[in-house]
């Protein structure tokens, strides 16, 4: 799938979760978008990430929002499962109505004084892909500005959660959320990278001549590809190693800015990624301007 | 760019009254008698009524065999070839996706006293586009979609957006819900249950009753039969008002309708009736009533409402009550809203007290949703 997204600016944050949540209230203080009352951890950690982004300070109102996120409300709706069938009781309404993927982008696009579009997608460790393709989706239909978000949490219990994932109780998590400034070509100043393709291939015996054709500079693979067998392939390009901070459904947003930080104009970026159920790899090209 | 309006080429869907309205009991059952099996939840002990599927609701396998036969009996009628079904584009719209199969999962083993007992054991929304693309060999990966009760009609007009884009020649859009608790007691939670029926604008509403269905929807660049429906797209519009509900002097709404027609450069005057989305909440009718007559100042097309027969499928309306109203429009008639009897002096519409004939022209559908969703579907009967 072509592409031919813009990008204008970004930015994030995330951190690793050991044993305890880490507490986001003194960090929210210096978020100058005030604040959703009854929001839950999802938004804050979006607001967190926005903090951290270049230029997100005010917004067109026509701006679009594209929110991805691997888990979503996932906090919000463990909540309510243990109001329910742990307490017998009625959830909480307000719980209820965060168990909404949507919630997280109704109180995004109020605080932000933005009334586009808001769509809220998931597609597993491939998230991102699927803002990616929504985003360049709007962008042809629409020459309004569009904000893409990305965001994950950890729920309140962070044992509980290795358990659910099935996974040894020193496993390192990690939350957080990266945003990305896309929009029209024509509409703003020159971008900082375009997102060229994005779709998926079948055959990964493939992978390596697409990329030769698209000379591509670097290549790095998403986290459940680290340890398959594409990764004994030579690939063109240069490798690069990529630091986990923990298990993280939308950390390949952190590592495409890591490279974009230091990327060179003119240079390419094959990112290979996939989710847990398929057998198909998806591949998105970005060129550094 | 491909041309606007898309040809729908096959659908199918499982809902409480199966593929058509016309299956609603007509004769024998009085106003209020219409609607679903009681059902008792065990973990409140709340007693709700609910538009059920079928009574199977405990089946470890029930998401996958309803969603599988729903979207085998779809692309069936599509005729889509098998090089073809691999590379359809799949749109997913749900609030709840395969949320039941968590709490069923999490029931049996606390009722177990199983230590491995988690709340939510399967996390993310992929799991069920994941086997949608096994099951029927699909190469694209899917877009998971949740924006509440807008879901699936925005997956709809994504989908559209795509292939008019030329992303992909066809796309399969799946909206589905099926019973969960979390919803039925969340919803339990807000007081917005009735008790007996659904009656959009009606004076003596006391608000929805939940409903569960699949269905799944194929568009596409062309069709290999006539269509007798083409999508043409729509619009939609963020509404800061509330997470809950519309604006109540109906501006948001009148503003999708805009949005919706201007994008379809389709003229007010086309229009030839309209779905609301009827809930039967107080907000919603006075919300929705307003915002049609603003943006119907002159002559208001008739309205109607699906819910009362099969009860509000969330997520998942977008595509079933497309579906329905289609299979209406098919069999030649605007369906009526049922248990509609006394005006609300508040609202300025009356919706359909009768079935009208269906003539050929343009038709909105609305939907409405938390979180400040709100979208009209427009379609052309040819």
């Amino acid at each position: 799938m072509d592409l031919n997204l813009s990008l204008f600016a970004y930015g994030g944050f995330s951190h690793t979760v050991e044993q305890q949540l880490p507490d986001l209230n003194e960090p929210l203080k210096a978020v100058s978008h005030k604040l959703p009352r009854r929001s839950d951890r999802l938004t804050q950690l979006c607001l967190l990430g926005l903090r951290h982004t270049p230029d997100s300070d005010t917004f067109e109102a026509g701006t679009h929002l594209v929110l991805a996120s691997g888990d979503a409300n996932l906090n919000s709706t463990i909540l309510n499962s243990e109001q329910i069938f742990d307490s017998g009781t009625l959830p909480n309404p307000i719980g209820f109505i965060n168990t909404v993927n949507n919630s997280t982008a109704y109180h995004l696009c109020v605080s932000l004084g933005i009334q586009g579009q808001a769509i809220s997608v998931s597609r597993d460790h491939c998230s991102l892909e699927a803002g990616l393709q929504i985003a360049a989706t709007l962008q042809h239909s629409d020459p309004s500005p569009i904000l893409l978000g990305t965001v994950d949490e950890i729920p309140n219990d962070p044992q509980q959660h290795r358990r659910r994932l099935h996974m040894p109780p020193t496993t390192p998590l990690a939350e957080g959320s990266f945003w990305f400034h896309c929009g029209h070509p024509q509409q703003q100043e020159p971008p900082i990278a375009t997102i060229e393709y994005c779709g998926p291939m079948r055959d990964s015996r493939n992978v390596g001549d697409f990329l030769r054709e698209r000379q591509i500079s670097h290549h790095l693979l998403g986290d459940l590809l680290r340890e398959s067998a594409l990764s004994e392939i030579q690939l063109p390009g240069e490798r690069l190693v990529t630091q986990s901070q923990g298990h993280y459904l939308t950390q390949n947003a952190d590592y495409l800015q890591r490279w974009l930080d230091s990327a060179r104009p003119g240079e390419r970026l094959g990112l290979l990624n996939n989710t847990s159920g398929s057998k198909r790899l998806t591949v998105t090209l970005i060129l550094k301007r | 760019m491909e041309p606007t309006k898309l040809p729908i080429i096959g659908y199918a869907c499982a809902s409480h009254l199966g593929e058509s309205l016309s299956n609603a009991p007509t004769q024998t059952d009085a106003p209020g008698r219409f609607g679903p099996p009681m059902l008792q939840l065990e973990s409140t002990a709340l007693q709700l009524p609910y538009y059920s599927i079928d009574d199977r609701f405990d089946e470890l396998d029930r998401t996958e065999r309803i969603l599988f036969e729903v979207i085998e009996k779809a692309l069936l009628r599509s005729q889509l070839s098998p090089a073809e079904i691999k590379r359809t584009g799949l749109f997913i719209g749900s609030s709840s996706y395969d949320l039941r199969d968590s709490e069923i999962d999490y029931k049996q083993k606390l009722v177990a006293g199983d230590p491995a007992a988690v709340p939510m054991p399967f996390t993310g929304y992929n799991r069920l586009g994941d086997s949608i693309c096994r099951k029927f060999d699909i190469d694209s990966e899917p877009f998971n979609i949740n924006s509440a009760c807008t879901s699936s009609a925005n997956a709809l007009l994504l989908a559209h957006s795509m292939i008019r884009q030329g992303h992909y020649e066809h796309a399969l859009v799946v909206g589905i819900e099926l019973y969960n608790e979390t919803t039925i007691n969340g919803f339990a939670g807000l007081q917005l249950i009735a008790e007996q029926r659904i009656a959009p604008f009606d004076k003596s509403r006391d608000g929805i009753i939940l409903g569960e269905s699949c269905s799944a929807m194929i568009i596409g660049k062309r069709s290999k039969t006539t269509p007798s429906l083409m999508l043409c797209g729509g619009g939609s519009c963020f509404d800061p008002y509330s997470i809950t509900t519309s604006n109540p002097d109906g501006s948001t709404i009148a503003q999708t309708l805009e949005n919706a027609l201007r994008d379809t450069a389709i003229d007010k005057s086309e229009v030839v009736a309209i779905k609301t989305h009827g809930t039967a909440t107080y907000m919603n009718d006075i919300s929705e009533s307003k915002g049609i007559i603003t943006a119907f100042p002159e002559e208001t097309p008739p309205i109607t409402a699906i819910k009362p027969y099969i009860g509000h499928t969330l997520g998942a309306c977008g595509t079933l009550e497309l579906i329905l109203f289609a299979e209406a429009l098919e069999q030649g008639y605007v369906p009526k809203t049922p248990n509609f009897e006394t005006p609300d002096p508040e609202l300025s519409l009356i919706p359909l007290n009768e079935d009208i004939d269906a003539r050929d022209g343009v038709y909105l559908l609305n939907y409405f949703g938390f979180g400040g969703s709100n979208t009209v579907v427009v379609v052309d009967k040819v």
